[in-house]
Parts: C-alpha cells; sequence; structure tokens
C-alpha cells in the first residue's frame, strides 16, 4: 500500500499537484458530498497526509470526480488526477468496490456496464424509421451506453437525431456495432482492459473513417476528449449542445419553437466545469419562444453535482445523501415547471429525486425540449 | 537643466514624494488623473494599527501640498508622451477642463439643481452623486467638478440644461473651458500610480453581487465613514438595519492562481482594523477566515492580539461557498485546524479583495517607456535602483505602483524615490512663505471661535448648538460659527474669508488636536494677514468627543469649558515672529549597514557634505554575512560591492572603526566627537545603527544530530553534502510575549528551503504563519510547495520554542492542520532567528530619541512619519527603527536621506519662538534660572548680569517655574498670566468636581491624543493644560488651581529618560516634592496633588491616570457630602 502510495510523488506533474496544496480548505467546503450527513470527504485532508507520508484513509470511491473543489482551488490543484490515481492503486490492491468491477466484467462480456444484451444496443433506431447506421459518413453520433438501452433516455438520443437531421447535417450512429467508450472502467481504475477497449474502439472508428465525435452523454465527451488521445485516438469531439448551438449561429438551425413553460437550468459537472461549456445549452433553451428562464442558487461554476460522475451512476447510494435531492430542491425554489439538463445521469438522478419528493417538476434533456418546443407548434 | 520633477499618481505616495522634494527645493509637477488629490487614503476611515483617522492625518498634507509654492498640481490630467532622457525629459500632459473656475466658493448650490444621479467613486458605489460634485468634503483641490460624460450639456447638446449655470451665484461655471496641452522640462520622473481593487465578482463562490450584504471591505471602509454614505452607521444595504453575525474572508483575489498570485499585502491588517471597528461598533460575533494573517508591520502583531482579545473569532479556512439564503448568508467551511465541516448563517460577509495593477498603469508604463514586471506592477530594480529605480533611467516608481504596500511603506518609497529624483536635479531653491500681517492684533482682542463637526467624530456626541451658543457668551468673542471640516481646503479658506471680513485678530479653534493640526490653521492665519501666533486649539475630539461618546452633556460641558480656555488664554496672547537659526548643512550617518550606505550616499550625490561612521572596520553590516537576497535571489556580495561603490564615488566621508562618542547641541547645529578624535559640525543626524541577532535559547539535548545553526551561520557556511534532511524553524525569538514578527524570515527561509530542494534535499519549513508578503515571495512560497517543500504550521498560542522539540536525529511537532504530531528526521536545522534591537547607542542617548515598547527607535509617526524620530533633525533608517530586510532598509535609507535633504537644503531653519524673557528691571540675578536651564541658555553673574542665547534656548521653560521673583521672567505663549487665565476659565463652575491636568507636548499630551485615537473611554472630569515640558509647571499655577477650588491637580510629563529637554522634567519631580509638602501645610490632602509621567504611547495609561484623578475627585466630593450630612 504505501510502496504504492509513494509511487503518487514519482510522478512529477502528479507530485507537484499535491505538494502545491496550502491547506486552505475551500476544496472540502466546495464538495457536495460534504452537505449530507453521510461519510465526509476532505480533499484537503487527502492531499496533506499524502504530503506529509501518512497513511490516507480516504475511500477515493466516495468522489463524484464533479471538479466543485477544483473549481475554487487557489492553487490549482487538480483533485481529481490524484483521486484517480488512488483509485488505480486501490484497483491494484483489490479495494474497488464490487459493482464497479461487476460492472467492468460486464463491459467486457456485453459492451456496456448495466449488462444489457449487446445484440440490442440498437433497437431504438427501429422507432425512427429511418436508418442511419447504415450510412457511411466522417460524423459520429455516439449515443453511450445509457441511452441506447433505457427507453426513457432513448428519447433524447431520437429527439438529436431529429435535429441534427432537421440541419441537415450528415452523421452516421454505430447502433449493435457501439460499445461502452470506457468511463467506468476508467473511473474503476482498471488500466489493462482500458487499454484494450479504448484501442478496439479506435480501430473501429478509423476503418469507419470517423473523424469527427458528436457525443450525447458530457462523460462519453469528456472520454474522447481527454483520455482517447493518450491512446492515439485524436477526432474533432464535440457535445452536441455545443454542435447544435454552432448550427444554429450559422443559421443552419431554425427551430422555431415556442414552449409556455417555466424552466432552469442544471449544468451537468463533465459540461460545465470540465468543458465550461455554459453558454450554448443556455442559447439553445432561449431560443425557444415563451420561455420563461431562470437560473438556479448555485449554477455554471458553482453547480451541484447530481450525483452520478466519477463512476459513482454504477454504485448505490442511501435515498437521503443523494445530492440530487438537493438539486431538485433548489429547482423548485425557483418556480420552474421543467428542469432541464443535457446529461443522461442528471436525469436519471433528478426524476429519481423529483419521484421521491413528489416534486412538481418534469426533467427534460435539452435536445427534448427543443423537439417538444418544435412539436408543440407544430401540433 | 532641469529643476523640477513629474510625480505621476496624487495617492498619499505622490503627495508624499511631492513634499519630500518641494522641501528640498526641487519644483514638482503632480499629476492626478481623477478631480482630486488624495488617492485611496481619502476613502479610508481609519488606519491601522494606531487608529489614526485616515483623512484626518491626510488632509493637512494635501493642503501642505496645494499651498506649496514649489508644486504644480495638475488634475484631470494624464501623460501623454516623454521624451528625452534622465537629467532633461520632455513630457507632454494633456489637462481635460473641470468647467468649474477657480472661483468656486464651494457653496453647493449648484448640486441641488443638477437633475442627474450618478453612483459617487468615492463611496465605491454605496453613495450618490450629481454630474456637477466635489467628490468629498475635505476635497482638494475644493474646486467643484462637472463630470462631462453624464453632463446634459454634453456636447453636441442641441438642448443645453444649463441648470447648475444658473443656480451659481458666482457665475464659476464655464461650458467653454477647453482641453490645456502642458509641455514640461522634468530631470526625473516619479511614478506613483496606485493600484486597482480586485473585481470580487470574478470569484462565483463568493457570491458577490448575488446579495446586496455581500460587500468588499471598500464598500464597508465607506459605510464605517463619518462622512460616508452612512454617516459613519454600519448597515446592512439590504435593509439598513445593523448586522450581528459578520464574516470577513481574506486573500480575495490575491494569492489565487486563477487570478493574481501574489500576496496582497496589505489585507490582513485592514481586515483585522474594520473587525476591531465592527466590535467597537457594538457587533459582537465578528469571524475572520483567514490563509495566513500577515501582521508583519510594527505593532501589527499585537493588533492581532488585541482583536483576538476582543472577541474576533479566527478560523484558518478559505470558505468554499458564499450563499444567500433567503434570510442571511451561509457561509460554507472547512476549519482546517480541527477538520470540521461547517455552514454557518450570517448577517454580513465581507470580501477583502487584493490590490491589483489596473489597465492604466500598463498604458502608463508603454507612454513612460519601462518595464512591467509579471504581476503586472511596475518593475523595479534593485542594482542601480535601489528597489525604486525602473527599467528607464531617472524614471523611479514608489507606492502600490511597484506592488501592494500599506500607508507607512509607501511613503517611505515616496521619500526613497524623492531622494532618487533629487539626484538629477542641477539646480534646487526653496522660496521662504512671506505674508504681510495687515491686521492690528494690539487693540482689543476680537476673537472667533469655530467649531467643527469633524463629520460626526464631534457633532455625534457634543450638542454643537448648544456649545455655539454658549461659545457666544465668552468674554471678547465677536464671532461663533460651526463647520462640517475646519481642516479642509474650503474650512480654512472660509476662517481666512472671516477673519478678513469681521477683522477678527484672535482665533480659536474648536476641533482636535493642536500636535497634528495647528500649523493648517497658523497658515490660514497668515494668509488672512494675522499673526498665526494668535490661534489657539480647543481639543474637543480627542481630549473629549472621542473619549467621552457615553456621555454627550458632560461632553458638551467640557467642550464649552474646553473653548473658553482656549479663548481666555488667546486673548492673553501677544503676536510673535518664527525665529532663525543657522543650519550647519552637512550630515551625520551613524551605521555603515545598507541603511546607513544607501543614505550616505544620496546625500552626497545630492552635494551634501555626509559623514558615515561605522564602528566595524567594514562596511556593509548584516549584509556582509548573507549570500544573497530573498526574495530575487540577487548575489548579496556583489549588491555590497556595488552600494560601496557608489559611495564611494558619492564623496561621501567614511570613518571605519569609529564611534561617535559625544553629540550635543541641537537641530541644525549638532556638534559631534569622534572616538578618533575628530569633530564634525552637523545639521542632521541618521541613525542607522541596524539591530542583532537573536541568540537562541533553544532547549537542545546533547547530540551532534541533527546540527542546530542559526540562519545567520547557515548563510556562511551552508549545509553539510551528507545532510539530507533539514528543517527550517521561523519565529525564534519573534512573535512571543514580548517580539512582534521579524519580517525578513519567512520569505528568507523560502528562499532557501526552495534552493535545497532544488539540490534534492528533503525539506520541511516550521512556521507559525507563512509571512511572505514580499514583492515576489508569495511566488516563492508557491514554488518551494510545487518543489516538495513542506511547510508546517504549528499554530500561533505559544513561543515557537514551546511548540517544537528537537530531539535524537529528528523533531517533533504537531502540524495543526492534520491535528497530528509528527516525526520529521533532520540532520540538519536552520533557526530563523529574530533580529533584536541594537545596545545602547551613546549618541541615540545623548540626542534623547525615543524607543518602542521592544526597543527600536520610535518613528515620529507610524504612518506618516516613519522615518523621522522624535527629536526634531534626527532621522532613523533601517532596522534601527524595527525589523526589515534588505529592500526595506534600502528605502528607509533614501527616505531618510530626502528629509534630511529637506532640512539641509535652506541655510536657516524656523525655530518656534517660545524663548523666555527676562525683565532686567525685576530680575534680581539670582542665577537660579541657569542652573536650572538643561542647555546653559541663561548666562550671566550672580546679582550683576544676566541674559539668554536664543540659539541655546529650546523652550522648555523649566526657568520660568524655577523663579520667584513675580514677572521676572516671562515665557512668550506660555505665560503665568495665560495659564492661570485657562486654569480660572476651566474651574469657572464646579470647580470641585474638575480636575486640572497638565501635560507636557511631547509626552503625555500625545499619550492622551492617542487615547481619543483608540477611544479609550474615561470620566470626563480632566482639563488638559497643554506645556511644552512638564518643568514649565511652577508652585504659583498649581496653588493658584487649589485657590480656585480645583478637585485635583495632575501633572503629567515624559519618563525622565524621554524628556525632550535633557532631563528637565527631574525638575518637576524635585518640585513635586515641595509642593506637597506646601500644600499639606495648607491641610489639602495630598491625594489631591499627582505627578505622573505618560509616554506618547501609553493611552492607557493616560486614560487610568484620568479615572484616577476622577475618583479622587469623587471621594472629595463624598467626603464633603459626608462632613455636611
Amino acid at each position: 500500500m504505501y510502496q504504492l502510495l509513494s509511487d503518487l510523488v514519482k510522478d512529477r506533474d502528479l507530485a507537484e499537484n499535491i505538494a502545491a496544496c496550502f491547506q486552505c480548505g475551500a476544496c472540502t467546503a466546495a464538495c457536495p458530498l460534504n452537505i449530507f450527513d453521510g461519510p465526509k470527504l476532505s480533499p484537503r485532508q487527502l492531499l496533506r497526509r499524502i504530503q506529509l507520508g501518512l497513511p490516507v484513509n480516504i475511500d477515493p470511491y466516495l468522489c463524484m470526480m464533479c471538479r466543485a473543489c477544483e473549481s475554487v482551488c487557489p492553487r490549482n490543484v487538480k483533485v481529481t488526477r490524484v483521486i484517480q490515481e488512488l483509485r488505480r492503486i486501490w484497483f491494484r490492491s483489490n479495494r474497488t468496490p464490487a459493482q464497479l468491477t461487476q460492472a467492468l466484467w460486464r463491459v467486457y462480456e456485453d459492451g456496456n456496464p448495466w449488462g444489457y444484451p449487446s445484440r440490442t444496443r440498437g433497437q431504438w433506431l427501429d422507432k425512427l424509421g429511418s436508418n442511419i447506421a447504415k450510412k457511411r459518413s466522417d460524423t459520429l453520433l455516439y449515443i453511450g451506453c445509457i441511452s441506447s438501452y433505457d427507453i426513457r433516455l432513448q428519447r433524447i438520443a431520437s429527439a438529436i437525431v431529429k435535429l441534427l437531421l432537421k440541419a441537415g447535417v450528415d452523421f452516421t450512429v454505430l447502433g449493435d456495432e457501439e460499445r461502452c467508450c470506457g468511463d467506468p472502467v476508467f473511473h474503476a481504475g482498471e488500466t489493462d482492459f482500458l487499454e484494450e477497449l479504448v484501442s478496439e474502439n479506435i480501430a473501429k472508428f478509423n476503418s469507419l473513417g470517423i473523424r469527427r465525435i458528436i457525443a450525447l452523454s458530457p462523460h462519453c465527451y469528456i472520454m474522447f476528449r481527454d483520455i482517447y488521445p493518450k491512446y492515439g485516438g485524436e477526432y474533432e469531439v464535440h457535445h452536441y449542445t455545443e454542435y447544435l448551438a454552432e448550427l444554429m449561429d450559422a443559421g443552419k438551425l431554425s427551430l422555431n419553437a415556442q414552449l409556455d413553460a417555466r424552466v432552469t437550468y442544471h449544468d451537468p459537472c463533465y459540461l460545465g466545469r470540465y468543458a465550461k461549456i455554459y453558454e450554448q445549452p443556455r442559447r439553445l433553451i432561449e431560443s425557444v419562444k415563451q420561455l420563461s428562464f431562470s437560473e438556479m442558487s448555485l449554477s455554471k461554476e458553482l453547480s451541484l453535482c447530481c450525483g452520478g460522475g466519477g463512476g459513482r451512476i454504477l454504485l448505490e447510494s442511501k435515498p437521503e445523501e443523494r445530492p440530487s435531492n438537493m438539486r431538485v430542491k433548489q429547482a423548485v425554489e425557483t418556480g420552474s415547471e421543467i428542469l432541464v439538463t443535457s446529461c443522461p445521469y442528471c436525469i436519471i438522478n433528478f426524476e429519481d429525486s423529483a419521484k421521491v419528493q413528489k416534486a412538481p417538476l418534469r426533467v427534460m434533456d435539452v435536445a427534448e425540449l427543443l423537439e417538444a418546443a418544435v412539436g408543440g407548434q407544430d401540433g | 537643466m532641469a529643476d523640477a520633477v513629474l510625480v505621476i499618481g496624487g495617492g498619499i505616495a505622490g503627495v508624499q514624494a511631492s513634499l519630500d522634494l518641494a522641501k528640498a527645493g526641487a519644483k514638482v509637477y503632480l499629476v492626478e488623473k481623477s478631480p482630486v488629490i488624495g488617492g485611496r487614503m481619502a476613502a479610508l476611515d481609519k488606519n491601522f494599527p494606531t487608529m489614526d483617522c485616515s483623512i484626518c492625518i491626510e488632509a493637512p498634507k494635501l493642503s501642505e501640498v496645494m499651498q506649496n509654492k514649489n508644486i504644480k498640481v495638475l488634475t484631470l490630467a494624464e501623460v501623454v508622451e516623454v521624451r528625452g532622457e534622465a537629467g532633461n525629459f520632455h513630457v507632454k500632459v494633456v489637462q481635460k477642463p473641470r468647467f468649474v473656475t477657480d472661483e468656486c466658493t464651494r457653496c453647493g448650490d449648484c448640486v441641488p439643481a443638477c437633475p442627474v444621479i450618478l453612483k459617487n467613486e468615492f463611496d465605491v458605489g454605496m453613495g450618490a452623486r450629481k454630474a456637477i460634485y466635489l467628490p468629498f468634503d475635505q476635497a482638494e483641490p475644493g474646486t467643484y467638478v462637472i463630470d462631462i460624460e453624464h453632463c446634459l450639456n454634453k456636447p453636441p447638446n442641441y438642448l443645453p440644461c444649463n441648470r447648475c449655470v444658473e443656480a451659481c451665484g458666482p457665475k464659476c461655471i464655464d461650458f467653454e473651458m477647453r482641453e490645456k496641452i502642458h509641455e514640461l522640462n522634468v530631470g526625473a520622473i516619479i511614478v506613483a500610480a496606485g493600484s486597482d481593487l480586485f473585481d470580487a465578482s470574478l470569484i462565483p463562490e463568493f457570491g458577490y453581487g448575488r446579495h446586496p450584504d455581500i460587500l468588499t471591505a471598500m464598500e464597508l471602509e465607506r459605510l464605517l465613514q463619518s462622512s460616508g454614505p452612512s454617516r459613519g452607521e454600519v448597515i446592512k444595504p439590504s435593509n439598513h438595519r445593523h448586522p450581528e453575525r459578520v464574516a470577513f474572508i481574506l486573500c480575495v483575489g490575491a494569492r489565487d492562481k486563477r487570478f493574481y498570485s501574489f500576496c496582497s499585502r496589505v489585507c490582513c491588517m485592514y481586515s483585522i482594523k474594520e473587525a476591531l471597528q465592527l466590535v467597537d461598533h457594538g457587533i459582537k460575533d465578528v469571524t475572520i477566515f483567514y490563509m495566513d494573517i500577515r501582521a508583519y508591520g510594527k505593532g501589527f502583531d499585537e493588533m492581532f492580539e488585541r482583536a483576538k482579545k476582543s472577541g474576533v473569532r479566527f478560523i484558518r479556512s478559505r470558505p468554499g461557498r458564499v450563499i444567500p439564503n433567503g434570510e442571511g448568508i451561509d457561509v460554507v467551511y472547512e476549519d482546517t485546524t480541527t477538520g470540521e465541516l461547517r455552514r454557518e448563517t450570517f448577517d454580513m460577509v465581507v470580501l477583502s479583495t487584493a490590490l491589483v495593477p489596473s489597465e492604466e498603469l500598463n498604458r502608463l508604463a508603454k507612454t513612460l517607456g519601462i518595464e512591467v514586471g509579471e504581476d503586472g506592477f511596475i518593475k523595479s530594480y534593485e542594482i542601480d535602483g535601489d528597489f525604486v529605480g525602473t527599467s528607464r533611467r531617472g524614471i523611479y516608481v514608489c507606492g502600490c505602483a511597484s506592488g501592494p504596500k500599506d500607508i507607512p511603506d509607501s511613503v517611505t518609497e515616496a521619500g526613497a524615490a524623492a531622494a532618487k529624483a533629487l539626484t538629477h536635479l542641477t539646480s534646487r531653491s526653496v522660496e521662504p512663505e512671506i505674508f504681510e500681517e495687515t491686521i492690528d492684533a494690539l487693540g482689543e482682542p476680537r476673537v472667533g471661535v469655530f467649531i467643527c463637526h469633524c463629520g460626526s467624530n464631534i457633532a455625534g456626541v457634543v450638542d454643537i448648538k448648544t456649545a455655539v451658543e454658549q461659545s457666544k457668551k465668552i468674554p471678547y468673542v465677536v464671532h461663533v460659527e460651526d463647520q462640517r471640516f475646519s481642516c479642509s481646503g474650503a474650512g480654512t479658506k472660509h476662517i481666512e474669508n472671516v477673519i478678513r471680513e469681521k477683522r477678527l485678530n484672535r482665533i480659536v479653534i474648536a476641533a482636535c488636536s493642536p500636535k497634528t493640526h495647528s500649523p493648517t490653521f497658523m497658515r490660514a492665519c497668515a494668509r488672512a494677514g494675522l499673526n498665526p501666533y494668535l490661534i489657539e486649539m480647543a481639543n474637543i475630539r480627542n481630549l473629549n468627543s472621542w473619549v467621552h461618546k457615553n456621555q454627550p452633556e458632560e461632553a458638551t460641558r467640557k467642550a464649552i469649558d474646553l473653548i473658553s480656555m482656549a479663548v481666555a488664554k488667546v486673548v492673553r496672547q501677544n503676536p510673535m515672529t518664527k525665529l532663525f537659526t543657522p543650519v550647519q548643512q552637512k550630515a551625520l550617518v551613524i551605521g555603515g549597514g545598507v541603511a546607513g550606505i544607501t543614505a550616505a550616499t544620496a546625500l552626497a550625490e545630492m552635494g551634501f557634505e555626509t559623514h558615515l561612521v561605522e564602528k566595524e572596520h567594514e562596511l556593509g553590516g548584516l549584509l556582509r554575512h548573507l549570500k544573497e537576497i530573498a526574495p530575487s535571489g540577487i548575489d548579496a556580495q556583489r549588491f555590497l560591492q556595488w552600494k560601496i561603490k557608489q559611495l564611494e564615488r558619492s564623496g561621501a566621508k567614511v570613518h571605519l572603526g569609529t564611534e561617535v562618542t559625544e553629540v550635543t547641541g541641537f537641530v541644525g547645529n549638532y556638534h559631534v566627537k569622534l572616538s578618533n578624535g575628530e569633530e564634525l559640525d552637523v545639521g542632521a543626524i541618521i541613525l542607522a545603527t541596524g539591530g542583532k541577532v537573536h541568540e537562541p535559547n533553544w532547549p537542545i539535548i546533547g547530540t551532534d544530530r541533527p546540527k542546530v545553526v542559526t540562519l545567520l551561520e547557515y548563510e556562511m557556511d551552508g549545509v553539510p553534502k551528507d545532510a539530507s534532511n533539514i528543517v527550517f524553524i521561523g519565529c525564534v525569538g519573534s512573535r512571543n510575549l514580548n517580539r512582534g514578527c521579524s519580517r525578513y524570515c519567512c520569505q528568507t527561509i523560502t528562499y532557501h528551503a526552495l534552493k535545497l530542494r532544488k539540490s534534492g534535499k528533503n525539506v520541511s519549513v516550521i512556521v507559525k504563519d507563512v509571512r511572505t508578503y514580499g514583492r515576489g515571495a508569495e511566488e516563492l512560497y508557491r514554488k518551494a510547495c510545487e518543489e516538495g517543500v513542506r511547510f508546517i504550521r504549528v499554530g500561533t498560542e505559544k513561543p515557537i520554542e514551546d511548540l517544537v522539540q528537537i530531539g535524537e536525529g529528528g523533531i517533533t511537532v504537531r502540524d495543526i492542520t492534520i491535528g497530528e504530531t509528527l516525526n520529521i528526521p533532520a540532520d540538519y536545522v536552520v533557526l530563523a532567528t529574530a533580529i533584536d534591537p541594537p545596545g545602547e547607542i551613546a549618541a541615540a542617548q545623548q540626542l534623547r530619541v525615543a524607543k518602542d515598547s521592544e526597543g527600536f527607535f520610535l518613528e515620529l509617526h507610524p504612518k506618516l512619519g516613519p522615518v523621522e524620530s522624535i527629536t526634531q533633525g534626527v532621522f532613523l533608517a533601517g532596522v534601527a527603527q524595527g525589523p526589515k530586510d534588505v529592500r526595506e532598509s534600502i528605502s528607509q535609507g533614501l527616505a531618510a536621506a530626502a528629509k534630511a535633504a529637506a532640512l539641509l537644503t535652506s541655510p536657516q531653519l524656523e525655530k518656534e519662538p517660545f524663548i523666555p524673557v527676562i525683565d532686567p528691571q525685576k530680575c534680581t540675578k539670582c542665577m537660579r534660572c541657569a542652573q536650572v536651564c538643561p542647555y546653559g541658555a541663561i548666562r550671566g553673574e550672580l546679582r550683576k548680569w544676566i541674559e539668554i542665547i536664543p540659539g541655546l534656548c529650546q523652550g522648555c521653560g523649566a526657568c520660568v517655574a524655577e523663579c520667584n521673583v513675580e514677572g521676572a521672567i516671562t515665557m512668550p505663549g506660555f505665560t503665568d498670566e495665560q495659564i492661570m487665565a485657562q486654569i480660572d476659565a476651566a474651574l469657572a463652575e464646579n470647580p470641585e468636581e474638575k480636575a486640572i491636568v497638565f501635560a507636557c507636548n511631547w509626552c503625555s499630551y500625545a499619550g492622551a491624543d492617542l487615547a481619543g485615537i483608540l477611544k479609550i473611554q474615561y470620566p470626563p472630569t480632566c482639563r488638559v493644560i497643554r506645556t511644552m515640558c512638564s518643568a514649565r509647571v511652577s508652585q504659583k499655577l498649581i496653588l493658584h488651581a487649589f485657590k480656585k477650588g480645583a478637585g485635583a491637580v495632575f501633572v503629567t510629563g515624559c519618563w525622565p529618560q524621554d524628556c525632550h529637554y535633557n532631563y528637565a522634567n527631574l525638575n518637576t519631580k524635585r518640585r513635586y516634592e515641595q509642593w506637597l509638602k506646601i500644600i499639606q501645610a495648607r491641610n489639602i490632602d495630598p491625594k489631591r496633588l499627582q505627578l505622573h509621567w505618560i509616554s506618547a504611547a501609553e493611552a492607557k495609561r493616560f486614560a487610568e491616570k484620568m479615572t484616577e484623578a476622577h475618583e479622587v475627585v469623587m471621594s472629595l466630593k463624598k467626603a464633603k457630602m459626608e462632613v455636611s450630612g
């Protein structure tokens, strides 16, 4: 164990990161985990223990990798990099939670962490009527595991497809051929299988001549953007909200949408703090006429994680310790009817919390909202 | 070629540089971009750590600048072009029109007429102003200004508004004014352009802009100020109620890689200051969130302790979220000393924002062709620049333009820049101010009384209306009026006008302390044509409203008494003329360390004969033992060689291996004897005697490992090659019960720790707080962290010796941020020892240079007089005044040189005319007066002849008090008649309930002033009569006070060793014994006559003694009642 920990400081960049911390504690106060009476996480204490060579008594799998801590750090410490390295060490010493290791086996066997059969991955396409999966294009719309299988989330996938088609974008999807991007493997701290999986995906993308990837989920987006290049997979990567906003700005997508509703928007961590994409989803939402938009008390850099990041979507947490409960409450406080977001994990967590709280709140993806607003006008 | 200097920026640094230059005979152009001078200091309420009222101490400087004939102030002006070179710059300045002419009387009638309402920038938007306005009451220049950008008359105006033009009686609004271009020829340029405040809204987690009660510290500062938008009430902008729980967050924008990496240096202290003020306002729950408390300056740690004692809660944490919760504001933080995560609700959150470089500074640097550093401030150079030189020869920088700085550091640097600038001038001259006395002062007294509100400082306690009405009844008073700020430019101008109109020949200003403000009012009298000695101040603020704030009725009665006493004195005052004494235009610098070398070089370069005396056989002082200078890391020995070469080139005479054995004389005329037999006559003396390195007294267990050395030993020998684990321990001998911070150590050990770490050693640094406040030092600290130097904080509660154990092979210490005791292996331990004050220095003792509580030389004023000693003509530089690093020592050396130059430039010196006069008819030539004169200024022969030598007399008055022949010797300004009249006025009503307190000008009166500044409350029993020295107080005066029924008489003065008149006050002690016998013979309880020594710093002691006087008076009253009952 200690041997492994001392490895941490051998990586110069990482060591600098850890050593830079001057113990102000802003990270701990920003961490969404610490809002609740559950297990606490103090990145400050974690960093200090490593600095001083003391045993680490913190479970690195508690972290949601939401980077709330990093965004307030005056010394620019990359806490999630440190956590990721700890997970790597934890994995090697068999301390990874069983749910995560099981998920890895499912990815290995079925291509997704949920254990759905790989041959049904493209079934959502049947409802669309057009078989874009057959098309050859250098632009790939990457759906991701959960949005391919979950009936509720499949609606997002179809909404995006419709919007892209409306804008006349030439693109393709992989359907049954799509496999997990590797996000759960990465976050489990596993490295060998990750390399295998990512390399296979890259080989497939390359064989199809893919040059540009539009990701539905911010989590897949960050994998393609930050991890794939390390394995040789260099693509032009977009999140779909960013891509649609670009199309709209260029006048290629005109929706003429309209919806009489009060809405608010939740910034997913992997889109907001990771990629600083704050304005594009808002521009898309505000393009809908008659909509009244208000911000929650904590938004953009201060956005509260739904609880699903860093592989946590695969782990159970007690209902009373879910950050999504707090977020739904904040959304209700704005007087909104619809909580809009742009990440499938956020949607799952918020719908769960809204149901438990019996909150009068619909949860929608940006793409869904746009599609509904266009449809609303048509109907 | 050139006789002028351009100063850019009219804040306190620019103002001070201008004054130092002008007094040394340079012509000055002071260019300021805003409509008024004064800078940020003018907007502050109080200054730390003295708690002086900021504008009160700055305003006299501002009016001095405006009135100085050598200084031309150009406001609304910007430098647009600079050509030429050092000694001969051609500068183009564009001055925007003010649209109001100098005839403006500041009646203010234009303001209500103006329909445009805007945010007042001076109040950082907390208050409003019109498009025609004056930023603040005491503004200089005091002419109104039109903000043409927002004025409805802004061209092209097809439909002019012109409401102000119509409202203006004297017709001084002129929209035809045009931009002016000034072509200036100057020898040097000083950049004092200041800094900006960080925009707090850039940090989302602190929530600025999301709730009205989340303020910046500057906004709170304006709320605290009595003339600010809330008239000094601390209220929540959301609902105008008083807050109950206030949190401060430090380092907002600073020490933050996302924004500015440097330490903003002033925020810790200004936050502590504001926190103390909030406590003073009755807010009990005040919390400061900090990362390190950087209380590095003189008296700062003391103030930090005071704040802790008054209940301010200090939490070592940087909050991660500030969230308005509907009612209050939640602050989420982790207490890093307990590891607890907490969410607390406050009702006001104050963000202590950093001082940051402005866009304009960058532009200015481009115009001037000078470099900007990585931190965005003007880059300054050590070699060839003495830390105030920029990348272009002849252009110097001072104040916040070269990085955040507090007021004393800015003022010192301003003096330093001035000293360097003076060396580029080819001619200098000071024209004496001559005023014609047109008002006859010999006829019947016609007294005018001006009662100042001082915003709410006086008016908030004293009932001004009653005071005005009562003052009208005092004999000889023909005019009484109240003013918001008597000392402002407009206030003094008004006084001038009234003197002329009403032909007043005696003036009483009831306001603040004569010690700070009488020069301002004396000049006003002189300008009006009245002899300037015919004015008297009644100190109804420091001695009254500030110290009796809960007894408004008594304070009002006391104010009226003080005014009556002043009137009684001034009607008996005769016109006087300043005396002139010749000045030896030569300087002596004692101490050949870096401060002394710098001072001597600068003075010699200015053309003064300068002597440098060093007791060692080598120059360099402590710098000789250093290898590198932190934080920049330049080679210390190379730097020293350069300094010594400069000194040699300057022509200063160096006396090595020599000590000063005797100093006699006075300002302008010191006679100095050296140990080598030489004798010198000099006009000014700079004490640069350095300090001593603290001898650590560390309890070490007898062992070879680790080896324990001091930082100085480490500097000389370095670390042995086989030592791989190195530990630095800070605060050794500093920050304990007796001593504050030693300033230099944190950045020095951080520098060396980083260097050792880079060579592959394991390095730990153990400190109380990391105080890397200097320019570049915080960046160094960050780098050291990143490289893996481990900084271990051990808390501040005990001396470091009790917190760290050095044992066999290692160190045991408890890290407060993780709460665990660590065992750190150590081969080599470096103790960063304090700098202790120098031992006794004969010259300083003979010159009566006072010392502070730690044993360093005491400066004249902690804020505005950091390099002057209390003894006139003696200046302080370097460590002798307090611990400091090389940069700061050099800066002080130069500033001291500038001050000395100002003194030495003119061949003669003005001297107060308080010289006793002997009436040869009455005098019996008994020579008793001559025996008590501490200066041998009275000569004669018993029963034959007697004379006073004005040149030697310093005006203590010991002789007058010694004489028992009625009317044989009198002291103008402090005659028996005057003092007795003051006693009569004080005791006119209920004398038995009052105490007459004699206070000496230098110590106890200053202590009384300070009690006011610190708001130490005491009972309003006392009536203070100021004399120059307690030795002036005579038996006649004491008995007169008792005859008039005084409840008590307290005589106060300097501690004998501090006496400003060569132990004259030992006479007081001797006389006191006699007085006691006499009053006892008259059945007066000896308790009623007391003698106490109170220094200028002992405000608390003054208040205690006044409380004791009150108790004496009360017990007397009680005894009487018992007798009669």
